[in-house]
């Protein structure tokens, strides 16, 4: 009982009085910044959907950066309204509130430190395309707690922050304006293999989506269905890789039947 | 004031890598920029491609003097680059290579060839590149110059019409005698990726961009041969002389600045643009007009037009692959696009006057030409090096 007296009042120093804390202030901090922030999350996405392609991921990088510094200037704003600040007093309230928070949100607070964590490590960057799990897709946003992917397929997956931790994540523009586009072949193996490392080099070549300024490879491997061709390409803009796998496989598909060749079922499929 | 203008000078071609296009004066420049940001806050989704395009609106005043005119000082300034070379008999180079700005219309490296009855290659039909071209030889062989005009017209963006280029320039990097090869600049980037043109045509020559002084001087000059004599242009917006210069020899109205800005330094697409936005003051709405108002051509501010980028990606396809070809029938066209289903744009486009149509044949028109290439650039498709 004598220690708990002595410490009450000391917690009491911490906070300041009811009449001095500017709650009128504190709520307009609070409501200015979600408000900037709403008005970013909007605005940005929106810009870079219609502005130039060269500006598009740099604007939808800007967002989460954004939203990071603002919460951060208005929690360093808020704070000295509400609490006395000094070293002991920090501790203290860092301590107490980390025991208590961390026990009953120990997965939400992880993700949005797994937030925090993304925005100097940048595994993924809105805009990116990513492979996390089995998921493939845009980034879409990039939010304090989760991220949001779009598939090719057109859906929205919520992916939280936590991955980042126990998750391989492949990206495969990693913050370039393009990505590796791959177009697989399985062909029974007898065939001039030259000719056709040619003819499938021109139907890279020949492609109105291929950007100029990335190698073109023509891979080949002896497997046991049959001769594996994977024809490696960019597109000039990553959102229309799906165009332009669907077109090197059509095409693709005409050259090696041109050539006289056949295709096999894939190794899944034989097996 | 035109007939105080100077003519304008000869400048010999100048080297690709060399090229410099003109910038845009910095009030037009800011007032583009806010066009530009009011049309992005204001477009919606919904909007039909084509509809907000105004190109045909204007009428064409000075149209039975367009073709020849801007020609001569073209071919001038090729006489000039290639005059010396033409004769001498040991050239340190035989091939001389030309990147021609794209949407030449009037073919100026042929006009040029036929003047001087060099001989000229004739391409292929397209149909004929398509098939197989791998024992076909091509004969290059004989006297004098030798004038290839168009390069873009002996391949197609086919998975099998790159042969033929292929076999062109490997009879080319052999040749010795004279040859000029013309290629324009957007086929010129894709041929340099696809068959690696540049390795056999290296340092490629090109013309260098009408700049504001030049091209002020080479428009007067046009006026002063083909307009009625005491003719006066002046701006719609203000009633200032379009030629008038201050104390300094310097021009008083930033119109043909903007002018070379906005068609990138090439001749004939800032003579389409120049001549897109002469206009008479017309006598059935004026009544009033006097003798002096008939003699004035009044020359309305520049407009800016736009295609979307990011929802008219069958529009732009299209139009890359003009720019890429030169010109396309439109069964030709089906076959270097990736998609079907390209039927009916290629009419939209023609109906909004992006693309002209000749002999059955599509090309993108000069005129539209800096909205096509801002189009292009702005949905990231990969450039020329104009």
């Amino acid at each position: 009982m004598a220690q708990q007296a002595s410490t009450s009042p000391e917690a009491a120093q911490m906070i300041r009085d009811i009449s001095d804390i500017h709650f009128v202030s504190i709520a307009l901090i609070i409501l200015g910044t979600w408000f900037a922030v709403t008005l970013v999350k909007r605005t940005l996405p929106w810009i870079a959907e219609r502005g130039p392609n060269r500006l598009r991921l740099w604007l939808l990088g800007a967002v989460p950066i954004f939203r990071l510094v603002a919460t951060a200037l208005a929690v360093a704003w808020i704070i000295p309204l509400v609490f006395k600040v000094t070293v002991e007093n920090f501790l203290v309230i860092a301590g107490a509130i980390g025991v208590a928070v961390g026990f009953a949100f120990k997965d939400y607070i992880s993700s949005l430190i797994a937030g925090v964590v993304a925005q100097f490590e940048t595994p993924w960057r809105a805009g990116d395309w990513v492979k996390i799990g089995s998921d493939y897709g845009e980034v879409r946003s990039v939010g304090m707690r989760a991220i949001k992917l779009r598939t090719l397929h057109d859906d929205i997956i919520t992916v939280p922050n936590l991955k980042l931790w126990d998750s391989n994540v492949a990206n495969s523009n990693d913050g370039e304006r393009t990505l590796m586009c791959v177009a697989d072949f399985y062909i029974a193996p007898h065939f001039d293999t030259q000719r056709m490392r040619a003819a499938l080099r021109d139907v890279a070549l020949t492609s109105a989506w291929l950007c100029y300024d990335k190698p073109i490879i023509v891979f080949v491997e002896q497997t046991e269905v049959g001769t594996h061709i994977e024809l490696r390409c960019y597109p000039f803009e990553m959102r229309d890789q799906g165009h332009f796998i669907s077109d090197l496989t059509v095409r693709g598909k005409e050259a090696i039947r041109a050539l006289g060749a056949r295709e096999v079922a894939a190794p899944a499929a034989a097996s | 004031m035109i007939s105080t203008t100077p003519p304008p000078e000869i400048h010999p071609l100048v080297p690709l890598e060399d090229v410099d296009v003109p910038a845009w004066p910095e009030r037009a420049a800011l007032k583009m920029a806010a066009l530009r940001i009011r049309t992005l806050l204001t477009r919606s989704d919904q909007r039909p491609f084509i509809a907000e395009d105004r190109l045909d609106d204007s009428v064409d005043v000075f149209s039975d003097m367009a073709t020849p005119a801007f020609c001569a000082p073209l071919m001038a300034e090729l006489d000039e680059t290639l005059a010396s070379w033409a004769t001498n008999p040991a050239p340190k180079q035989w091939i001389k290579p030309l990147v021609l700005p794209p949407c030449d219309e009037q073919e100026l490296l042929s006009r040029w060839a036929n003047r001087h009855q060099h001989e000229v290659l004739a391409p292929p039909t397209r149909d004929a590149l398509l098939t197989d071209t791998s024992e076909q030889q091509i004969d290059l062989s004989g006297d004098g110059v030798l004038v290839i005009p168009q390069l873009e017209a002996w391949f197609l963006r086919h998975r099998c019409g790159l042969g033929l280029i292929r076999t062109l320039l490997t009879t080319l990097a052999g040749l010795e005698r004279h040859c000029v090869v013309g290629c324009n600049s957007w086929a010129w980037a894709f041929l340099c990726k696809a068959v690696d043109a540049h390795l056999i045509l290296p340092e490629p020559l090109t013309f260098e961009p009408f700049d504001e002084p030049r091209l002020r001087r080479w428009l007067a000059d046009i006026a002063r041969q083909q307009a009625e004599e005491g003719t006066r242009f002046r701006l719609s917006r203000n009633g200032e002389n379009v030629f008038a210069l201050d104390r300094k020899g310097r021009p008083r109205q930033a119109y043909f600045e903007t002018l070379a800005a906005r068609s990138r330094g090439i001749a004939w697409v800032a003579w389409h643009l120049w001549q897109h936005s002469l206009k008479k003051a017309s006598e059935e709405v004026d009544n009033d007009c006097s003798e002096d108002d008939q003699q004035t051509l009044w020359v309305v501010a520049l407009e800016e037009f736009s295609l979307p980028g990011s929802d008219g990606a069958q529009a732009l396809l299209i139009l890359q692959a003009l720019l890429i070809h030169g010109s396309l029938s439109a069964r030709e066209l089906e076959r270097v696009l990736p998609d079907p289903g390209f039927q009916g744009m290629h009419h939209a486009l023609h109906r909004a006057g992006f693309i002209g149509e000749r002999d059955g044949r599509y090309y993108c028109r000069a005129r539209a030409y800096p909205a096509i290439r801002d189009g292009l650039a702005t949905a990231g498709f990969p450039l020329d090096g104009y």
